[in-house]
């Protein structure tokens, strides 16, 4: 393991609107190993898309304003160094998105945007000149390109891939664009790739098929892989640590199978319980609903909405990330810095749970809108 | 948890707190963008002018303000001074007021014509949107001969077969303008009617008229007020041309196109006979397309 | 009862004789009428080609469906996007028109309903969209949302709608005072309860739950889930739910119709269907679920590979739908196109496997010397 390719460390990120300033992240640390697929799981809202954008270096700023932290991409921060940035961003670093339609332009054929991204993702600024050759149909090294996406779409196990090199994405199945997404993702040997949530949209099928694909390319070539995602059916099945994210936090960080079988943190263990299961299905879901960024609750963020809340620490102590055995980081003030593993999941137990009985009948205010 | 509103006067009030509310977020999304101020300032001068115009204008008389426009032809072309500030005409009439004055006609041309061609335009639109199939095609068609025709030719011919007047031109005007409003309707009303809201809507038992007053039109509103701003400024210019051209206010009255008109013989010497109403009418269509912009810009944030 | 009986045998009592042909019910209960009694369904929009716009080709979104619901029960119709269960929840809920087949509700034909009846039948049957984003018109106050369907059928005076729509509203666990926001202030979750709210505003018996919870997160889900299954039980409602999560139908539906390609490929109890599926895709779909427990992995069938995607509704393939993805396919499958059988009872399947009347059919497409005994059950 020769370290880790990502690093983001206390990444603070606010945002001005007519509400006020929503401070959304709030000193995020995340990496990613080389080689490693770390899933970045939260739902809507919690930030993890204004973490991914601000690795990407997409964040709109203003009114996006990142007030503190570092994004280091093999020791360099990126966000002191502008001009790192968009070497990264263009050579070593690729992205997948969501929605295949947006992403891909439905006047130009396949071929001709994958192409372009071949030809000019590295930030390699072109001249009038070329730009118009390359409208023009006459661009350097045409053959070679087009050789080596054939080459990648078959590997996306596209059928007929000289063939969907010439077709418009408007032909092409939801399930096919999203494979020549990855490909366009993949044609310039990235080092490094940032998925978010490029299945969402898809029929669970054809969404295991992508994952099945995404699999391969990654140990086939070591790479390093952020997925983002709101499923944690899909963080299972691709990553190898996952970090949970909530309100601009990120509070817990453990391998993937271990997170599953002793979640330690209590909104872990609330999300985990409102998946309905083959198992079953208690469901009662996670009362309460995202805090306001404009006046984020003190403390740890998720207290109010949390079952083991303590008054007096919770609410008043901001929440570090807790050390627990080898593998395991969790910000919550059930555990302490060092502790071993099994006592912290004596604790999960015992505290971090939403048992029915306990659900409370009582309204919510009106003030904080009720539940969810 | 509040119950509900135990008084008609709690309810009122909130109400009144809500509404402005409301509107404090829509001043707040509008001062973001200073052009769309400098629009609104703009705008909100000239019908502050042509409100207290008697009481501005220092020759009320010589706009026409009581009567027939005085002459002086004593004091005739004089150039702009203390006294006159934008100098006077060949019948020796303060341009300052009839510049002032002028505003009255301008803004009541605007109205005017855009009244008619939303009136007529607006509810076609909603008709051929909402029902489709023959009537919409049929209805639409309709529309595009008029579209096919060009504006200013309608208007001369409009002019020419009817007196050639204020009133026939703006007549004109609404005449070609309306199209405009049937298609941009159409055009919202079909992608608004595939809103889930409106299946909704149905789904419950509404009537197609309820569902065309209650869902649709609130939703294809907003670009038809922003064209209706961006508008105002265009019906003006047409306005203005038709004066120019002498088809539309005639002298004495004075409408700024018309002046225009006038001064074009007196030019180079007299220059300010047309230049400060030219200077008239390009403020106010720059006024009302910065307060256009301003208005698309609060319209597309506010639905979010 | 023998394997090859035709679909849709009634099974006893006079009471199932009385209703529309082919119900098809609960294993376990007597037979009731049902509710809602559809027959043969189906709905083709026509493809319209060519400069003089005569259409030459249909895409059959529901091609020929019958299933009943039962008062009080949920049964959910599942199955991947382009499979029509939105349309067939849509057309079973009159909001579009059936190209043929029936649609019976309480005993009586609403296919063709229009106008006034038609909005009679509306206080009846409610819809619950997907997006709740969309659902609600972005310019109306919530309160004025959840009082639409009282204005449009006239039910109280304003006092009284006034105090409904705050009923309802607490009946969905929402402040009243979110009567006065506006949709854009609301989280999705609260969204939809306001749909939900909307949706009961008229009492209906059966309601249409289109995706309720695919826009929302997962831990709204559960809450928003359990929010239905309590009115469920406290007014009485009859659900079709339609959705693509089998995790969560298998929790909250009694029966479940996986479709595919505008038809039912399965239709069998909740526990049935995922201890024995005996239609392939349902494998598939069944090995594609992604699980969270490691439990869970011991329920799903052996993990079979999903092939190919959903093909064009408008060029469906021959013989079976389902034939060019199937593991199991054999050489008749491309031949003969299968039917809904009923295999045990209330447990439907639509695969040559259990062809049902159709077994000389499909030994006449064997290659010779190949006998359809050597076939059935194949796996691939």
């Amino acid at each position: 393991m020769s370290g880790n390719i990502l690093e983001v460390d206390d990444l603070t990120v606010s945002f001005d609107t007519y509400e006020g300033r929503h401070h959304v992240l709030d000193g995020v640390d995340l990496t990613v190993g080389e080689g490693e697929t770390v899933a970045l799981v939260g739902e809507t809202g919690c930030g993890k898309s204004v973490t991914a954008r601000s690795i990407m270096g997409t964040l709109p700023r203003p009114p996006g304003d990142i007030t503190a932290g570092q994004i280091r991409y093999r020791g360099t921060d990126l966000l002191t160094d502008a001009d790192a940035h968009e070497r990264v961003k263009g050579d070593e670093m690729s992205m997948i998105f969501q929605d295949p339609m947006t992403y891909l332009s439905p006047v130009y054929p396949v071929g001709s945007m994958m192409a372009d991204v071949a030809t000019y993702s590295g930030g390699k600024s072109a001249s009038w000149w070329e730009v118009l050759k390359n409208l023009l149909g006459r661009r350097d090294n045409r053959e070679e390109i087009r050789e080596r996406s054939a080459e990648l779409l078959e590997r996306m196990r596209i059928p007929d891939p000289e063939g969907t090199l010439d077709r418009y994405p408007v032909e092409l199945s939801g399930g096919m664009r999203q494979r020549v997404i990855v490909a366009m993702a993949l044609i310039n040997d990235p080092e490094f790739l940032i998925a978010d949530e490029p299945t969402t949209a898809l029929d669970v099928t054809v969404q295991n098929q992508i994952l099945d694909l995404l699999r391969e390319r990654v140990e086939e070539r070591n790479l390093s892989m952020l997925y983002i995602t709101h499923n944690l059916g899909v963080a299972r099945e691709i990553a190898d640590r996952i970090c949970i994210m909530y309100a601009g936090e990120i509070v817990e960080v453990g391998r993937t199978e271990e997170i599953f079988d002793a979640p330690l943190h209590p909104y872990t263990r609330g999300l985990l319980d409102s998946i309905p299961k083959l198992t079953g299905f208690d469901g009662t879901g996670i009362d309460g609903q995202i805090p306001d960024y404009t006046d984020p609750p003190s403390g740890c963020r998720f207290h109010p909405r949390c079952p083991a809340a303590m008054e007096g620490t919770c609410d008043v102590e901001p929440v570090e990330d807790y050390q627990i055995g080898d593998d395991r980081t969790v910000a919550c003030h059930l555990y302490e810095d060092g502790m071993e593993f099994e006592d912290a999941a004596a604790i999960a137990a015992d505290e971090a749970t939403y048992s029915d009985d306990e659900e409370d009948t009582v309204p919510a205010e009106a003030g904080t809108g009720g539940n969810q | 948890m509040s119950d509900t509103e135990s008084t008609a006067g709690d309810a009122a009030e909130s109400t009144l707190a809500r509404r402005l509310g409301d509107l404090d977020r829509i001043v707040y999304r509008f001062r973001q963008n200073p052009m769309s101020v400098l629009g609104l300032g703009l705008i909100l001068s000239f019908v502050f002018i042509a409100v207290f115009a008697p009481w501005i204008a220092p020759f009320p008389h010589d706009a026409g303000y009581g009567g027939e426009p005085a002459v002086h032809f004593d004091q005739k072309f004089e150039p702009p001074s203390t006294e006159h500030l934008f100098g006077t005409d060949q019948a020796g009439r303060d341009i300052f007021s009839r510049v002032l004055f002028g505003t009255r006609l301008s803004l009541k041309i605007g109205v005017v014509v855009l009244a008619a061609a939303v009136s007529i335009g607006v509810p076609v639109g909603l008709v051929a949107g909402y029902l489709g199939g023959g009537v919409g095609m049929t209805l639409m068609r309709v529309t595009d001969v008029f579209l096919s025709v060009p504006p200013l030719v309608l208007a001369l011919s409009v002019s020419v077969a009817l007196e050639a007047s204020l009133t026939n031109s703006m007549l004109a005007i609404a005449a070609v303008w309306w199209p405009w409003y049937a298609r941009l309707t159409y055009g919202e009303v079909l992608s608004v009617k595939k809103e889930t809201y409106v299946e909704a809507s149905r789904g419950v038992g509404a009537t197609s008229t309820r569902t065309i007053f209650r869902d649709i039109l609130p939703n294809v509103l907003a670009p038809i007020t922003v064209k209706m701003s961006l508008d105002m400024g265009y019906a003006i210019l047409v306005a203005s041309a038709l004066g120019f051209l002498g088809l539309g206010a005639q002298p004495p009255t004075p409408e700024w196109g018309t002046m225009v008109s006038q001064g074009r013989d007196y030019m180079p010497g007299q220059w300010w006979y047309s230049t400060f109403p030219g200077l008239a009418i390009f403020l106010i269509v720059l006024g009302f397309n910065f307060l256009g912009d301003g208005l698309r810009d609060i319209f597309d944030v506010e639905v979010q | 009862m023998s394997a090859d009986t035709p679909d849709g045998t009634e099974l006893d009592s006079d009471a199932a004789n009385a209703t529309a042909d082919g119900a098809v019910h609960r294993a376990d209960e007597p037979a009731a009428e049902p509710l809602v009694s559809v027959r043969d369904l189906r709905k083709y929009y026509p493809v319209s080609e060519g400069v003089i716009r005569r259409s030459k080709s249909h895409v059959k979104a529901v091609d020929g469906v019958s299933f009943d619901v039962f008062p009080g029960e949920t049964f959910a119709v599942v199955g991947e996007s382009g499979c029509g269960k939105t349309t067939l929840g849509k057309t079973v809920a009159r909001l579009y028109g059936a190209t043929s087949g029936t649609i019976a509700f309480d005993g009586r034909d609403v296919t063709d309903l229009q106008g006034k009846e038609l909005r009679r039948l509306r206080r009846d049957v409610q819809v619950v969209y997907q997006d709740p984003s969309s659902s609600l018109n972005p310019r109306r106050r919530i309160g004025n949302i959840v009082k639409e369907p009282l204005d449009v059928h006239g039910v109280g005076t304003k006092a009284e709608r006034r105090d409904r729509v705050a009923e309802l509203l607490r009946k969905v666990d929402l402040p009243v005072e979110f009567r006065h926001r506006y949709p854009s202030a609301l989280s999705g979750g609260q969204k939809q309860r306001v749909a939900i709210a909307r949706a009961l505003a008229v009492e209906p018996k059966f309601v249409v739950l289109d995706e309720p919870t695919s826009a929302l997160d997962v831990s709204v889900q559960a809450k928003v889930i359990s929010l239905l299954d309590d009115l469920q039980d406290e007014l009485g409602l009859t659900y079709l739910l339609i959705s693509h999560d089998l995790s969560l139908v298998k929790n909250v539906a009694d029966r479940i119709g996986v479709m595919y390609l505008g038809n039912f490929m399965e239709v069998a109890d909740s526990e049935v269907l995922f201890e024995n599926p005996l239609n392939p895709y349902t494998e598939q779909l069944l090995s594609a679920i992604p699980v969270v427990e490691s439990h869970e992995q011991d329920l799903k069938p052996t993990a079979v590979e999903v092939q190919g995607e959903t093909p064009d509704p408008q060029n469906p393939p021959s013989g079976c739908p389902f034939n060019p993805r199937c593991h199991r396919r054999f050489e008749a499958c491309d031949a003969v196109e299968p039917e809904l059988v009923e295999v045990e009872p209330g447990h439907l399947t639509r695969c040559l496997h259990d062809p049902g009347e159709k077994r000389e059919e499909v030994t006449a497409a064997l290659p010779d010397g190949v006998s359809f005994a050597e076939r059935r059950g194949r796996r691939d």
